[in-house]
C-alpha cells in the first residue's frame, strides 16, 4: 500500500516536472541566460574590434565615478518620489471614487485614461503643450500673461528635467494605483463602518482604523512593484526628457549614442543595480509585507 | 564514410561561404528612402545575382551597433556613415582602405572637398569613398533683410544686429534659432561660429588647443546671441518649424531644408498654408566670417569593413552604385540634402532634373554654387590636411553640445565650459 502510494508521488512528481519545464526552459532562455552572460560581459573591456578581461576593472570604475553615485541617488529620490506620489494620489482618487455620486462610471473610465492611452501619444502632447516657443502652456503664461519667463523650457533644463519627469510618471501612473486599491476599497464590509461609527468614530478613525489595515497589503504590493519598475524606468523617462538623469539613461549614453561604447561598464552598473534591487526587495518583503 | 562526411561538409560550407548575402548598413532610416534603396538593390540583385541585406541603422547607433555585431560575428560588408563616425571606425582599425583608395583613384572626378574627409591621417589612402554630402549655412528672410536695411548675415557683427532686430518674444518672434541642446545639430552650428574665429580642438601638430582666447570669445559671442534666440533647448527641428512658420528671420539648416521651402506637401506638414514665395523670399549664406571666412557641412561615405569575406561582391555593388543613372536615382531621393561628390555627376543635366522640379525652382546656378560650396566645409577633425580620428569620439559623446547646455541651462561662464571641455576630452581621448 506504501510502495502504491510512494509510486503515485513519484508520477505526480515528475508530471509536475514535465508541466513546468516548458516554463523552466523559457525562463532559461530568456532571463536567466542574459543575466548570466551580463555578468560575464561585466568583466571584460568590450570594444568593437577587440574584447579583454579586466577582472573587476569595471565595477572598481563604476564605484569611482562621481557621475554614477549622482545618478544613483537621482534614481533613488525618483523611486521614492514617484512611487509616494501615485500612491497619494491613487489612494486620494480611489477613496474619492468609492463613494456613490452621480455620472461615476463615466468619471471612473477618464481617469484611466492616462494610463491605457499610448505613452507616445502623451509625451507628444506634453511636448507640445510645454515647447518654449510654440507650446500653449508657454503662449499663456509667458506672452500672454507674462508670470513666466519665455527663456523657461520645463522639460529639457537639466534643472527641472527631474521634477517633470517624476511629475508625468505620477500623473500616468496613479490610475493603476487606483484601481488596484480601488478594488480592494470596494470588498471592504459597509458593516465594519457602521459599528464604527455607532462607537463614535470619527472619518479619521474610520480611516485609520479599518481603510488602512485592509487595504495594507494591496497598497505594500503596488508599492513594491511600482518601486521595481520605476528604479528601471527607462522609456517614460527617456522619451519626456533625455535630461532627467536617472540611471538606466546613464547606462543608455553608455552604450548607445557614443563612439565608444563601454557595455563591461554598463553590464557591471546593470549586476550592482540587480544585486541592490534584490537586497532591497527581499528586505521589503520580510519587513512590509511579512512574508 | 568519414571522407564523404567530410566532403559534403566542406561542400556545404563552401557553398556558404560563397553565397554568403553582402549585408549593407546605411542610416537613411526615412521609410521613402528605404523604398528607393530597395528598388535599386533589386536591380543590383537581377543584374548580378548578389543577394544584399539593406539594414537601415540610426547613425548615434552605428557604434554600438557595430560593437554587438563584432561580438556576435556578423558585421556588415558595406556601411553608409557621416565623417566623424567613418574617421572612428578607420581609428579603430576597421575599415578597409585598399579598395576606396583604388576606386577614388580610377574615377579622377571625386571633389577634394569631398575626400578629404575619409583620408588616413597619414594622407595617403583613403577610409571610405565618398557619396553624397549637404552644405550647412544660415537661410535667412532675404525680403526681411532688404525691407529694413540689414546686411546679409555672413559676419559675426550682421548676425547679431539682425537678430537684435527681429527678436521680439512678446509677440512671438525670435531673432534667430541656435542649436541648445546636447546633440549634434548644437556643435554643427557652433562649428561654424568657431572656425570663422579661428578657433580649435586640435592645432595641426595634434595638440588640443581648446582652451585659447578665439573659444573663449566663441562662446561669449554664442552665450550673448543666445538671448536673442528662440528658448529652450532648441534644434533643428524648431528651427525649421518656427522658419516655416515666419517666426524667425534666420535659421541654421542644412540643405535638406531645400525641399521643405519649395514644396507644398512637405511644407504644409509644419504649416497650415504654404508659401509659395518663400523659395524666391529665402537666401541662403553658407560662410561665416569673423577673423576668416569658414563654412560647415558633411560628407555621407561607402565605407568596406576589413573583416567582409565578400570585396568581389561589395565592388560590383559599389560600381552598380555609381553608375550615373543609379547613383542619380539615389541622391534624388532627397534633393538638396544629397548632393553628388563626383564632377562628372554634379555637371549633368539628369542631375539637375529631379523628379519633383526642386533644383529648377532654386536654378540651376544657386544649385553648383551649393555644391562647390562643398569644398570649402571644415570640421574640428581636419587642420590643414591634416586628419585627427579622435574628433569622433568627442562628437560621439558630445561634448561641445554638454558644454553649450551648461552656459544656458546652468549660466556657466565660457571659461566655465572651457574647463568642462579640456577634461572632458582628456576622458575620452587621453590628451
Amino acid at each position: 500500500m506504501q510502495q502504491a502510494a510512494s509510486s503515485i508521488l513519484k508520477k505526480e512528481n515528475s508530471l509536475g516536472w514535465k508541466l513546468v519545464s516548458p516554463t523552466v526552459i523559457l525562463l532559461m532562455i530568456l532571463i536567466i541566460y542574459p543575466v548570466a552572460y551580463n555578468i560575464y560581459i561585466s568583466f571584460f573591456d568590450y570594444g568593437i574590434t577587440s574584447s579583454t578581461f579586466v577582472g573587476l576593472e569595471n565595477y572598481i570604475r563604476v564605484f569611482k565615478d562621481a557621475a554614477f553615485w549622482k545618478s544613483f541617488f537621482i534614481t533613488v529620490g525618483f523611486t521614492l518620489m514617484t512611487v509616494i506620489g501615485s500612491i497619494l494620489l491613487g489612494l486620494g482618487v480611489a477613496l474619492m471614487m468609492n463613494k456613490e455620486f452621480k455620472g461615476r462610471a463615466i468619471v471612473r473610465t477618464i481617469i484611466l485614461l492616462p494610463y491605457i492611452t499610448p505613452l507616445i501619444s502623451i509625451v507628444f502632447s506634453w511636448k507640445y503643450i510645454f515647447d518654449p516657443s510654440y507650446g500653449p502652456f508657454m503662449q499663456l503664461f509667458s506672452q500672454s500673461l507674462g508670470w513666466v519667463s519665455p527663456q523657461l523650457d520645463l522639460l529639457n533644463n537639466s534643472n527641472n528635467a527631474f521634477f517633470v519627469a517624476s511629475i508625468f510618471n505620477i500623473w500616468r501612473n496613479f490610475p493603476f494605483v487606483y484601481l488596484m486599491l480601488l478594488s480592494r476599497l470596494q470588498s471592504i464590509p459597509d458593516e465594519y463602518y457602521e459599528a464604527a461609527e455607532i462607537d463614535g468614530a470619527t472619518s479619521w478613525n474610520k480611516f485609520t482604523n479599518i481603510t488602512l489595515p485592509e487595504i495594507y497589503f494591496v497598497m505594500g504590493a503596488v508599492a513594491l512593484m511600482r518601486g521595481i519598475w520605476n528604479f528601471y524606468k527607462f522609456d517614460e523617462v527617456y522619451l519626456i526628457s533625455k535630461r532627467a538623469g536617472t540611471l538606466p539613461i546613464f547606462i543608455y549614453e553608455r552604450v548607445i549614442g557614443t563612439t565608444s561604447p563601454e557595455y563591461g561598464v554598463a553590464a557591471a552598473i546593470a549586476t550592482i543595480l540587480m544585486v541592490i534591487m534584490l537586497g532591497l526587495i527581499t528586505a521589503y518583503v520580510k519587513k512590509v509585507l511579512k512574508w | 564514410m568519414k571522407k564523404i562526411f567530410f566532403v559534403v561538409f566542406l561542400v556545404l560550407m563552401l557553398s556558404v561561404t560563397m553565397t554568403g548575402k553582402l549585408v549593407y548598413w546605411h542610416t537613411q532610416e526615412e521609410e521613402s528612402r528605404q523604398q528607393i534603396i530597395a528598388q535599386l538593390i533589386e536591380s543590383f540583385t537581377i543584374e548580378t545575382g548578389v543577394e544584399v541585406d539593406v539594414v537601415a541603422i540610426e547613425e548615434n547607433e552605428m557604434f554600438s551597433k557595430l560593437a554587438a555585431a563584432s561580438a556576435a560575428d556578423t558585421l556588415p560588408d558595406l556601411i553608409e556613415a557621416g565623417a566623424e563616425t567613418i574617421l572612428g571606425l578607420g581609428a579603430d582599425g576597421l575599415l578597409d582602405t585598399v579598395i576606396p583608395t583604388r576606386f577614388i583613384r580610377n574615377a579622377g572626378d571625386f571633389y577634394t572637398g569631398a575626400t578629404r574627409f575619409v583620408i588616413t591621417p597619414a594622407g595617403d589612402q583613403y577610409f571610405a569613398i565618398p557619396y553624397h554630402g549637404w552644405v550647412q549655412g544660415i537661410w535667412y528672410r532675404r525680403d526681411w533683410f532688404e525691407e529694413a536695411g540689414l546686411a546679409e548675415p555672413t559676419t559675426w557683427d550682421a548676425i547679431m544686429e539682425a537678430a537684435k532686430y527681429f527678436h521680439d518674444p512678446q509677440n512671438g518672434m525670435y531673432g534667430i534659432v541656435l542649436g541648445k541642446t546636447n546633440d549634434a545639430y548644437a556643435e554643427q552650428v557652433f562649428t561654424i561660429f568657431a572656425l570663422s574665429n579661428g578657433a580649435r580642438i586640435f592645432d595641426k601638430d595634434g595638440n588640443v588647443v581648446i582652451n585659447s582666447p578665439e573659444m573663449r570669445e566663441v562662446l561669449q559671442f554664442y552665450k550673448d546671441l543666445g538671448a536673442y534666440s528662440a528658448p529652450g533647448h532648441t534644434y533643428w527641428q524648431q528651427a525649421r518649424e518656427l522658419y516655416l512658420a515666419g517666426r524667425t528671420p534666420m535659421m541654421f539648416y542644412s540643405t535638406y531644408v531645400m525641399d521643405d521651402l519649395a514644396l507644398a506637401e512637405i511644407q504644409t506638414q509644419f504649416i497650415s498654408d504654404f508659401d509659395p514665395d518663400l523659395v524666391k523670399n529665402t537666401e541662403f549664406a553658407p560662410m561665416m566670417t569673423n577673423s576668416r571666412p569658414s563654412s560647415f557641412g558633411q560628407v555621407l561615405s561607402l565605407a568596406i569593413v576589413k573583416s567582409s569575406q565578400n570585396k568581389l561582391d561589395v565592388l560590383k555593388l559599389l560600381d552598380f552604385m555609381f553608375e550615373p543613372d543609379n547613383y542619380i536615382k539615389y541622391i534624388h531621393m532627397a534633393p538638396g540634402g544629397m548632393l553628388p561628390t563626383r564632377a562628372s555627376i554634379a555637371e549633368s543635366e539628369e542631375f539637375l532634373n529631379d523628379p519633383k522640379g526642386i533644383y529648377k525652382s532654386y536654378g540651376a546656378e544657386k544649385i553648383k554654387a551649393i555644391i562647390y560650396g562643398m569644398e570649402n566645409i571644415e570640421k574640428f577633425g581636419y587642420v590643414e590636411g591634416r586628419v585627427f580620428p579622435e574628433m569622433g569620439k568627442i562628437s560621439g559623446a558630445f561634448t561641445i553640445g554638454n558644454g553649450i547646455v551648461m552656459m544656458f541651462d546652468n549660466n556657466a561662464t565660457p571659461d566655465q565650459v572651457l574647463t568642462f571641455w579640456r577634461e572632458d576630452i582628456r576622458k575620452l581621448i587621453g590628451r
